[in-house]
């Protein structure tokens, strides 16, 4: 009992720092922590939750590859980021590569932070305006999907 | 140790005042239906499940209700199944309540989720979320130079239902911690981990090593020994517990290349809380998919080897190769060789094909074949077709020779980004599956499995699906992790909303 007294009050005290803490710390393919804060774009930044064994996503990667090409010089970042778990650790970084991937791809490797975005399917693609509100949300990826994302953005950033 | 927690939850809960975001989703399902051959053949019921999160700047509380309701006895239910008090700030993180985690890579203990998956014992007939958290804390500070972690908690088994207790559920009490060190990109950590229960107390540690070489190749090995016999530490014999995977990732301009090697033995920890990486691959197609090898942690050694080229930006090649080898009362070694060849003839064909050779003495297979293929049409617009063709052929010889085939065929409209229908149809002459056990008859044949899938987005955040036929179950990997999915007839209705 002692133990989880301890732990509330540690709540209590640790609770009087609030500081605004970024949407995410996640690590990259070569094990550096990223915020983001370091990625997002200075007007919008597109989200897109993925998986290697995940057919929808590795479909819609080259679509979004070439957005993010696309919509780089209008203050549009992309980031990619792999639920992957320990069994496919080993295949992100060259498949990514190999489909000749811009945009930075991060791990979320125990999908937390997938659980923490209430975000229950991949592909799932997150459009945030400058001020981290969520603009769009974008579940699944049929064909003709790429042209509802880019309407998406397109009108996001008129805005 | 839930009171406690509960406890935690509801003191800081006021605190974070009203300035807050509160956020969730929730997962309705509805059946009308049973396993094929059970009575009644009509079952009624449904699951829900309700995700709430509140969260102010770094401090997050998040709670799951879950609630099952049928007319099988025994097997309704309705209860917070996880709660958590989240503080993260900067490069530390504080979880108490139910939390998922996971040491190194996997070897010694890992917890995951299945999202959105609803999973169902056939002795139970319960219904439920498909994931291994523990409940407990763990307190984590993730630098850039030095990391540390240290948890204790008592990890669920998924296996049995919501229907038991608390304390039936969560059998092994798991305290660990793991810290490393990061330099120039390399990695070195070391894990110590207790794992205890009513049967057994076990101490293992583990070496972690990993990194990044210069743009083109990527390392990552792990080694793990129990430390409770009274065999030296680095002993790899027949007595020992021990685990060791190293994995090589590759890349040079558009060719990418993985290659695992794996060796477990006498690796099964408590009630099964490891999960170390197999080093097979997790096939999407469903013959493939069905027939994939799960490894053995009693013993099993090998090897995967994948790679990828990209010729251009939308044609893509993928070859695997893998190779496992099981030595119990005779040494079985599964291969299985895997190539998928995806292009895009014209702007509106997207195809992708793929051809599968396997040999699994273990499960008395001694050749698999499959291939097929999907093929998406763009119509006119947002409007497309998608037809899914998938054959495999099994050699089997267990008491006697059979020829096995298994089919499926899937023909689809959707029209982006909220609507698609699909027929699907699969069928097998299996004799495993192909007798009834109503019946005292040995029947053969072929079984047919016929069904209509449909979706259809109501908002970005509310999808509400329809499938209405048979469904054939079996053994299923989704996500990582392989479980076993039950046959179903009847009609299932599922609305998924955010919010």
């Amino acid at each position: 009992m002692k133990f989880y007294t301890g732990a509330v009050l540690l709540f209590l005290f640790i609770s009087c720092t609030y500081a605004q803490e970024p949407l995410f710390r996640l690590q990259d393919l070569d094990k550096q922590w990223k915020e983001y804060d370091q990625l997002k774009g200075s007007k919008l930044t597109v989200i897109d939750f993925w998986a290697t064994w995940c057919q929808p996503c590795i479909k819609a990667i080259p679509l979004l590859n070439e957005m993010a090409e696309e919509f780089a010089e209008e203050g549009v970042n992309f980031i990619g980021i792999s639920v992957d778990g320990p069994r496919n650790q080993s295949k992100i970084k060259p498949f990514v590569q190999s489909m000749g991937v811009t945009y930075p791809i991060l791990r979320d490797v125990n999908s937390e932070l997938m659980s923490e975005l209430g975000i229950m399917a991949v592909p799932t693609l997150l459009l945030y305006n400058r001020d981290g509100e969520l603009k769009y949300f974008h579940e699944g990826f049929r064909p003709g999907d790429e042209v509802t994302i880019r309407d998406h953005i397109i009108s996001a950033l008129e805005k | 140790m839930l009171k406690r927690s509960l406890l935690s939850i509801m003191i800081l809960g006021p605190i974070t005042t009203v300035q807050g975001q509160l956020s969730g989703n929730n997962l309705f399902e509805y059946q009308l239906g049973n396993l094929p051959y059970e009575n009644p053949a009509d079952l009624s019921s449904h699951y829900d499940q309700l995700n709430l999160a509140y969260r102010y700047k770094g401090l997050k509380a998040s709670l799951r209700y879950e609630h099952f309701l049928s007319q099988t006895e025994g097997s309704t239910y309705s209860q917070l199944s996880q709660f958590q008090v989240h503080y993260r700030k900067g490069k530390f993180q504080l979880k108490t309540g139910t939390f998922i985690e996971t040491l190194g890579n996997g070897l010694l203990m890992r917890g995951y989720e299945v999202s959105a998956s609803v999973f169902e014992e056939e002795a139970y007939r319960t219904r439920y979320g498909f994931y291994r958290d523990m409940l407990g804390f763990s307190a984590k500070y993730s630098g850039d130079i030095w990391y540390f972690q240290a948890l204790r908690g008592k990890s669920l088994v998924n296996t049995l239902p919501p229907t038991l207790s608390m304390e039936d559920r969560r059998i092994d009490l798991v305290e660990a911690v793991e810290s490393g060190i990061s330099l120039y990109q390399q990695t070195l950590g070391l894990i110590l981990m207790r794992n205890s229960n009513s049967f057994a107390e076990d101490y293992f540690y583990s070496i972690l090593i990993s990194g990044s070489l210069p743009a083109l190749l990527s390392y990552n090995f792990e080694y793990v020994h129990n430390l409770s016999s009274d065999l030296p530490v680095l002993t790899m014999d027949e007595m020992s517990r021990y685990g060791l995977y190293g994995s090589l990732s590759f890349n040079l301009g558009s060719f990418g290349l993985s290659f695992e090697y794996k060796n477990y033995h006498n690796l099964l920890i408590g009630a099964g809380i490891s999960d170390p990486p197999t080093a097979i691959r997790e096939q999407k197609y469903k013959v493939l998919n069905r027939s994939i090898h799960v490894p053995q942690l009693l013993d099993e050694s090998g090897i995967q080897l994948e790679g990828y080229y990209t010729f251009n930006t939308h044609e893509h090649l993928v070859v695997n190769y893998s190779r496992s080898l099981n030595q119990f009362w005779n040494d079985f070694v599964f291969t299985e060789f895997f190539v998928e060849y995806s292009f895009y003839p014209g702007k509106r064909n997207d195809i992708t094909l793929f051809v599968d050779y396997a040999s699994d003495p273990f499960k008395s297979e001694e050749r698999r074949y499959a291939t097929g293929g999907m093929w998406d049409f763009t119509v006119i617009g947002k409007w497309s077709t998608q037809l899914h063709l998938e054959y495999q052929f099994i050699e089997r010889d267990l008491l006697e020779r059979v020829n096995i085939h298994n089919g499926v065929v899937i023909l689809g409209v959707t029209k982006s980004p909220g609507l698609s229908v699909s027929m699907l149809w699969e069928m097998s002459n299996d004799p495993f599956l192909n007798d009834r056990p109503d019946t005292p008859e040995i029947e053969s044949g072929y079984r047919h499995w016929p069904g209509i899938e449909a979706s259809y987005r109501i908002t970005p955040l509310s999808t509400l699906s329809l499938f209405a036929g048979k469904r054939r179950g079996g053994p299923a990997c989704n996500s990582g992790i392989c479980y076993e999915v039950l046959d179903f007839e009847g009609v299932e209705l599922r609305l998924r909303t955010k919010f």
